[in-house]
């Protein structure tokens, strides 16, 4: 089973380093709104996803990458983990 | 439970929670459990967090607060005539109806809401072109029929069966649904049911359909009927392509004060764009074939991209009102002039419609090509998702006017785009895109440099977007021949002021926000009553007081040139006068005879002339502006219309007078025309019999018809000199109305912009204080002459007398009123009858011609209430009375002596015959 919370800052660090270069980490949250503030955009969202799924070998739907799923990173996190994620080495 | 950092609950249940955080104000908190509950399903979150919905009682100041701002809104689309009646009726129906839906019992909610929609529908499609009549029994024929229709459709997208199976039972569906709408067979009183069908169904069933196929759980027909039946979707059919889930998920998913609050704001800025709307087209609306420099074309390309605000103003108010009824749905437009780039353009113009083309065909598609690469599938993607918009826009157009023409610049200008935004996407994904927590602070250079991209992104899209907005290439490019330094100029001084816009809208409140601007943005919407109705209310109650002044403010009444400019433009609105906007929306919203019975219905008025049959009248690019079609004989305004070779309502008559006849040459607008009359019950041909029938042993009579509908006595004067006077009246009767002082200021309007010259002592000083000039739109250059109009009146009210007498003709003024004569009209007859008195014309005052008849008695319930039969009659009797009786006019001892002298001449000649 994997650690949620090693889930959670798999994604926090790498959102932290390919969209929010130079921000205060502790300003991010895993509840902090990602989607509907514009932080991921379109094509944020597909580098996200190939992302995740290839950190965490998971297999991801079109349908799947919507605020519903990807707006914070607990949400991500929970996505991860109902896919039965695995974290990187 | 998680919360956002040092958030303490204020207000906590089951779905979700309020806390309040020094110096952010509220925060919305989302617990775990209720996550799960969204994710889990499909919506139905009024039945999963009702404690959200509000308790009712305690939040009365609060709802009172948000009702004050929707009557407010109300208030300002009724003074105006923003939008349809049937949408401000809608309007009005929300300011109260919302409020009883708060206090309905949470799980019947969805129901409430969905009934209230339905019952809004069959309010408005009883409606008719008469305006105070609503059949009850045709709203049920209707709103059963688009029930009927409308439940077919979501039940094949929820039959049990493959998903492209149901795809192609809606392809079928939809093409039977075409054809009626193509009108085979002709629908008769349901017409209007397929225009409104598909404004319900041709976006909203696809996300439907792809949502079901994507859902771990079925959605209830509940919420599917509340999504598709949506208000005031039946009176727009130009609606924002709202996502099913979203709508689902979002049902009072934030607490419903906050959300209501949110709704009445949209509302007051949806009514804002649309006027500025109103604003930018008529006072610096500019039509293509206008252009003339480079500042014109500078103005043109930049007005056109502005025109979007009657969009994106329309969009506020139906989204603002779906959000008082708990849709806590997202914006639709935001600040779409300040992006600051073609991907963000994308993303903040019409972003309902960006969201749907993005889930149902952008990541479908890159999902499926992503094995090509990252690259690649991004970039077929992207130019499949462009392909499909564009598709899409056509296949919008001809469900919404039932006809569809393809042209390249369309073509052009969603490649453009397109490729615009693939490029900027490439861009992006290679090089990222600067994010911030700090909702986007920059320092000076970053600032100043975000400003330059924004005027960059302003000026390319505006460009693109004026593209967009002329019928073929060729006129674009002829509009560019005007390119000069002066354009340069121009252009220059718009993209400064586009930066600066930038830096005070976008990056000054950045600058200011405290860090962490993403948490902040939940609590923007809370705070207290006073800085709720500071905020919110005051702006409303000074924009209803502002077009309320300006449209009690007499347009007779010089005013400074900024507040008759102002006055005017809200009073045009008022009027329901057209405005310059041709774009594509401009387009897809007009009035057309395509939706004939929709419009009647939305607008509660006749379409066109209000009666069946051809219009005999056709325009002409000079003075008069109007004439009527020559040899014409076929059904026109419901009547058998005849017309002579002249291209009068009469017979033939020679251009010699023959000898002893006495010709009188009737000058009038419809009333004289006999709109909607056979002959047979017109005024004019009913006093010739008579004057035949009863003085034929004193002399002959002709009365020669040169009556045009619509025509001013500018008018007037041109068909006395180019046809008239060549048949030698003996005597010119010209039926004067109260209307002809507002036609003369749409003639002398229409001059201008048309650049025609004015005859000779023509008061040009009038249009200089009017400060009207050839760019003046028409309906507003109207009421700017309006102080001036009885000098402009007055001016070709001599030049007729002065006709008449070098003609040796008799001229006679007759003021004629019409059924439904105003207060304001009857003022006017004492100035009309000193105009024509002044200039020279016998006057008589027929002001009394319909006493003790009410207007039903005699109009013909046409949409300008024309005169029928009855009230024709009385006309003849009473202006045959003061045509023979009035000494000043004499008529009689005039065509005796006329009828003598012929046989005078005769006799004194016949000796010299040979």
């Amino acid at each position: 089973m994997t650690n949620t919370a090693t889930i959670e800052q798999s994604i926090k660090k790498y959102i932290l380093d390919e969209f929010l270069p130079g921000e205060d980490a502790a300003q991010l949250t895993d509840t902090t709104p990602l989607m509907t503030t514009g932080i991921l955009d379109s094509i944020a969202t597909l580098k996200l996803m190939d992302f995740l799924e290839k950190n965490f070998s998971i297999s991801l739907a079109a349908h799947e990458a919507d605020a519903e799923h990807l707006d914070t990173i607990e949400r991500i996190a929970r996505l991860v983990r109902s896919k039965g994620g695995l974290t990187a080495a | 439970m998680s919360t956002l950092p040092s958030g303490q609950p204020l207000r906590e249940g089951f779905g979700s929670a309020i806390a309040a955080e020094p110096g952010r104000g509220l925060r919305l908190i989302l617990p775990e459990a209720s996550e799960r509950s969204v994710r889990i399903n499909l919506g139905g979150a009024g039945k999963h967090r009702p404690d959200r919905l509000g308790s009712g009682w305690t939040e009365l100041p609060g709802l009172a607060l948000v009702f004050v701002q929707v009557a407010l809104v109300a208030l300002v689309m009724h003074e105006v005539h923003l939008e349809t009646p049937a949408f401000r009726g809608i309007v009005y129906l929300v300011a109260g109806g919302f409020l009883g839906h708060h206090f309905l019992p949470a799980r019947w909610r969805l129901q409430g809401f969905t009934l209230f929609s339905v019952g809004t529908m069959w309010l408005v499609l009883g409606g008719s072109r008469n305006a105070s009549h609503t059949d009850l029994a045709l709203a049920s024929t209707r709103t059963i029929a688009l029930l009927v229709l409308g439940v077919g459709l979501i039940g094949i997208c929820r039959l049990p069966i493959g998903f492209w199976k149901r795809a192609g039972l809606l392809v079928v569906a939809g093409s039977l649904a075409a054809v009626g709408r193509a009108g085979i067979p002709d629908g008769g009183n349901l017409a209007i049911i397929w225009p409104v069908l598909a404004a319900m169904f041709m976006f909203r069933v696809m996300v439907y359909l792809y949502d079901l196929a994507s859902a771990p759980q079925r959605p209830t027909w509940s919420q599917s009927l509340a999504y598709f039946f949506l208000i005031p979707n039946v009176c727009t059919l130009l609606f924002p392509v709202i996502d099913f889930r979203t709508f689902c998920q979002s049902h009072y998913n934030e607490e419903a004060l906050l959300i209501y609050r949110r709704g009445a704001r949209w509302m007051g800025r949806g009514v804002t764009h649309l006027l500025l709307y109103h604003f930018v087209d008529r006072l610096l609306g500019i039509k293509p074939g206008e252009v003339a420099n480079g500042a014109d074309l500078i103005r043109f390309v930049v007005v056109n991209s502005f025109l979007y605000l009657k969009v994106s103003g329309g969009f506020h108010l139906c989204v603002g009102m779906l959000l008082l009824f708990g849709f806590n749905l997202p914006e639709t437009n935001r600040r779409y002039f300040l992006a600051s780039s073609f991907t963000d353009y994308w993303r903040r113009t019409n972003i309902y419609w960006r969201n749907f083309i993005m889930k149902v065909f952008y990541y479908p598609a890159y999902f499926k090509l992503k094995r090509l690469g990252q690259v690649n599938a991004l970039i077929l993607a992207t130019g499949w998702s462009f392909l499909v918009t564009w598709a899409l826009h056509l296949y919008q157009t001809w469900w919404l006017k039932a006809s569809v023409s393809w042209t390249w610049n369309d073509g052009v200008f969603w490649t453009i785009l397109g490729v615009l935004v693939l490029v900027n996407s490439l861009w992006e994904l290679k090089r990222g895109r600067q994010r911030t927590l700090a909702g986007g602070r920059n320092g000076l250079t970053g600032a100043l440099a975000l400003a330059g991209r924004t005027a960059a992104t302003f000026a390319i899209i505006s460009v693109l977007w004026s593209l967009w907005s002329l019928p073929t290439i060729g006129d674009w490019v002829r509009l560019w021949s005007f390119a000069d330094g002066q354009a340069l100029l121009w252009g220059g001084a718009v993209l400064v002021g586009v930066m600066v816009a930038t830096l005070v809208l976008e990056v000054w409140p950045a600058w200011r926000a405290p860090a962490g601007g993403g948490a902040v943005r939940f609590g923007r919407s809370s705070g207290g009553l006073a800085w709720n109705f500071l905020r919110s209310v005051v702006p409303l109650i000074a924009l209803y007081a502002a077009v309320h002044c300006l449209l009690r403010w007499s347009v007779e009444r010089p005013a400074p040139p900024l507040l008759a400019e102002a006055r005017a433009v809200v009073q045009s609105v008022a009027n329901g006068d057209g405005g310059q906007g041709q774009g594509y929306y401009e387009n897809l919203a007009a009035v057309d005879p395509a939706n004939t019975q929709y419009w009647e219905t939305v607008r509660r008025a006749p379409y066109g002339s209000g009666l069946p049959g051809f219009n005999p009248v056709r325009e002409t690019d000079g003075v008069p502006f109007r004439e009527l079609i020559p040899n014409l004989h076929r059904e026109a305004y419901g009547v058998d219309f005849q017309t002579n070779s002249l291209g009068m309502r009469d017979r033939e008559h020679g251009l010699l007078k023959p000898p002893g006849v006495f010709r009188i040459a009737v000058l009038g607008s419809s009333h004289v025309m006999g709109f909607g009359l056979a002959a047979r019950d017109m005024f004019e041909p009913a006093i010739e019999q008579r004057l035949k029938a009863e003085h034929g042993r004193d002399g002959e009579f002709e009365l020669l018809n040169f009556a045009v509908a619509g025509v001013s006595p500018m008018g007037q004067d041109w068909i006395l000199q180019h046809r008239a006077a060549g048949f030698s009246p003996d005597m010119v009767l010209f039926i004067a109305h109260a209307v002809d002082f507002a036609w003369m200021g749409r003639d002398v309007a229409r001059c201008l912009t048309r650049r025609l010259p004015f005859p000779e002592g023509f008061p040009t000083e009038e249009l200089a204080r009017a400060r009207i000039t050839a760019r003046t739109d028409e309906t507003v250059g109207r009421l700017l002459l309006a102080p001036y109009e009885a000098e402009i009146v007055s001016f070709y009210y001599r030049r007729i007398a002065q006709q008449c007498r070098e003609l040796k003709a008799l001229p006679v003024c007759a003021y004629l009123p019409v059924p439904q004569e105003q207060a304001s009209d009857r003022a006017r007859v004492a100035e009309l009858k000193n105009l024509a008195e002044k200039a020279g014309f016998i006057f008589i005052d027929l002001s009394a011609v319909f006493s003790g008849r009410t207007p039903d008695e005699l109009s013909l319930g046409d949409r300008w209430h024309h005169t029928n039969a009855n009230a024709n009659a009385l006309i003849a009797a009473q202006l045959y009375d003061r045509l023979t009786t009035d000494p000043r006019i004499d008529l009689l001892a005039r065509a005796k002596r006329i009828r003598h002298e012929n046989i005078a001449g005769n006799e004194t000649e016949l000796p010299a015959r040979p």
